[in-house]
């Protein structure tokens, strides 16, 4: 072997090894501050690329959707009168339940704490993470549940810096969450399938669930706040030699044009 | 200086990476910046030695950023870069369209095989709780990042063979 050659596998070898220490201290918890100065460096780059973007899509998506504009108008207008409806009715059960709540001499329910922060980055080929402008000068902790403006879940912290977090999202096919059905009431366990969507596994074979109806998280053993929208049933996969069943949801968010989030931090 | 350059250059590059690129698409798979200059710098035929160290500083802001568990990404980088670096100096010595295309082929799959290997094992370890292989799907997103990294990583080496930038690093100016 060449003195060159020697020199450069050593080279290689070397970064190895710094690699693995890396890694080690990651384990120790002590690359905090590095991770803190490679985000506040980049981050102005990622909120210019990620406006730029915005701008290129939001003109793209003008122009294709020009022509089914007629349609959407009309199929929104439906709509919100069904919401409008609906809307009057759930008032007077908000207004029903306060009196309620007030002769049996129940606790108010806790408003939550919401902190507001931009999705900066994305990166889907290692797994389903974004990275969120805020951190713990802000009041984020890990586990912290994260959704958006109209209670969709989102996900959860899984790491948290300085001045940024990371979220798991729902998508990802790590993330656990127990759920369960807005009408029927059967408690499942919700995962990603790998960023295609999401599925409901350990439903009772025998639970009579239904195509259409939201999933909602359970609140229960997982430190996620309960009553968030996950997903609307969009079918179910049933086979009699087994005890479960399980139903493939489809995500209300669209993590790609997400925006802006709330961190639930009580 | 020129470090330093480099220095604030992969961080532009890593940054783009996690908006502009990770939004276009082709077939689920979306251009791997990162993965394409690391591979560009391992079939690169330079004198300095430096130049090594700083083909892996996008990959550790990449994986500060956004690799979970920390050192997945940038452990697949180095394994990819030895391996095709090893090859262009003994069996791929070349440096013809088929030669480096054959070296990107090698690095491209070797890459993808060893994320799902460091995936397996970081389920194995519990840093992760779920680790499932789709063969068919893998197949079809192996051919979409050769294809799409592939030429990414040819681009980038074309430019660092043209580059004075990389041409005259380590090198001593010249003043009149």
């Amino acid at each position: 072997m060449s003195q060159g050659r020697f020199s450069k596998t050593f080279y290689l070898f070397s970064i190895l090894a710094v690699i693995l220490l890396l890694i080690f201290f990651n384990y120790l918890g002590w690359l905090g501050f590095p991770k803190d100065f490679v985000y506040n460096v980049s981050s102005p780059f990622m909120r210019l690329f990620q406006s730029v973007d915005r701008q290129i899509a939001g003109a793209f998506n003008f122009w294709t959707e020009l022509k089914n504009l007629n349609q959407e108008n009309k199929t929104l207008g439906d709509e919100n009168k069904k919401l409008l409806d609906e809307n009057m009715n759930l008032k007077e059960v908000l207004r029903e339940n306060e009196l309620l709540r007030q002769q049996l001499a129940i606790a108010p329910l806790v408003q939550k704490q919401l902190v507001l922060a931009d999705v900066i980055g994305y990166l889907p080929q290692v797994g389903q993470y974004f990275l969120l402008d805020k951190g713990s000068q802000q009041g984020l902790k890990e586990g912290m549940t994260v959704v958006t403006a109209d209670n969709f879940f989102v996900g959860r912290l899984i790491e948290v810096g300085d001045r940024w977090a990371r979220v798991l999202l729902v998508l990802d096919s790590n993330f656990l969450v127990n759920a369960l059905t807005q009408e029927t009431r059967i408690r499942g366990m919700v995962k990603g399938n790998h960023g295609l969507g999401l599925i409901m596994e350990m439903i009772p074979i025998d639970a009579e669930i239904k195509v259409g109806e939201n999933v909602l998280t359970s609140g229960i053993n997982d430190q996620i706040s309960s009553s968030l929208i996950i997903g609307q049933i969009s079918s179910i996969e049933k086979k009699e030699s087994e005890i479960f069943q399980q139903a493939i949801l489809r995500p209300v968010v669209d993590f790609n044009k997400l925006e802006k989030v709330f961190v639930i931090i009580n | 200086m020129i470090s330093f350059l480099f220095v604030v250059l992969s961080l532009i590059g890593v940054a783009w990476q996690l908006t502009t690129l990770a939004e276009i698409s082709f077939w689920s798979v979306s251009p791997n910046l990162v993965l394409a200059i690391v591979l560009a710098g391992a079939i690169l035929r330079h004198e300095s030695l430096k130049i090594v160290w700083l083909v892996f500083l996008p990959a550790l802001w990449l994986d500060f950023l956004s690799g979970y568990p920390f050192g997945m990404m940038i452990l697949g980088f180095w394994s990819s870069f030895f391996l095709v670096n090893f090859l262009a100096a003994h069996w791929l010595k070349k440096s013809d369209l088929p030669a480096k295309a054959s070296l990107l082929l090698i690095g491209i799959i070797f890459f993808e095989i060893s994320q799902i290997l460091l995936s397996w094992l970081t389920f194995f370890l519990n840093l992760a709780s779920d680790f499932s292989f789709d063969g068919w799907d893998f197949c079809l997103k192996l051919v979409a990042s050769i294809l799409i990294n592939g030429i990414l990583a040819l681009v980038i080496l074309q430019f660092f063979n043209k580059s004075v930038f990389l041409n005259t690093y380590d090198q001593p100016v010249k003043i009149r």
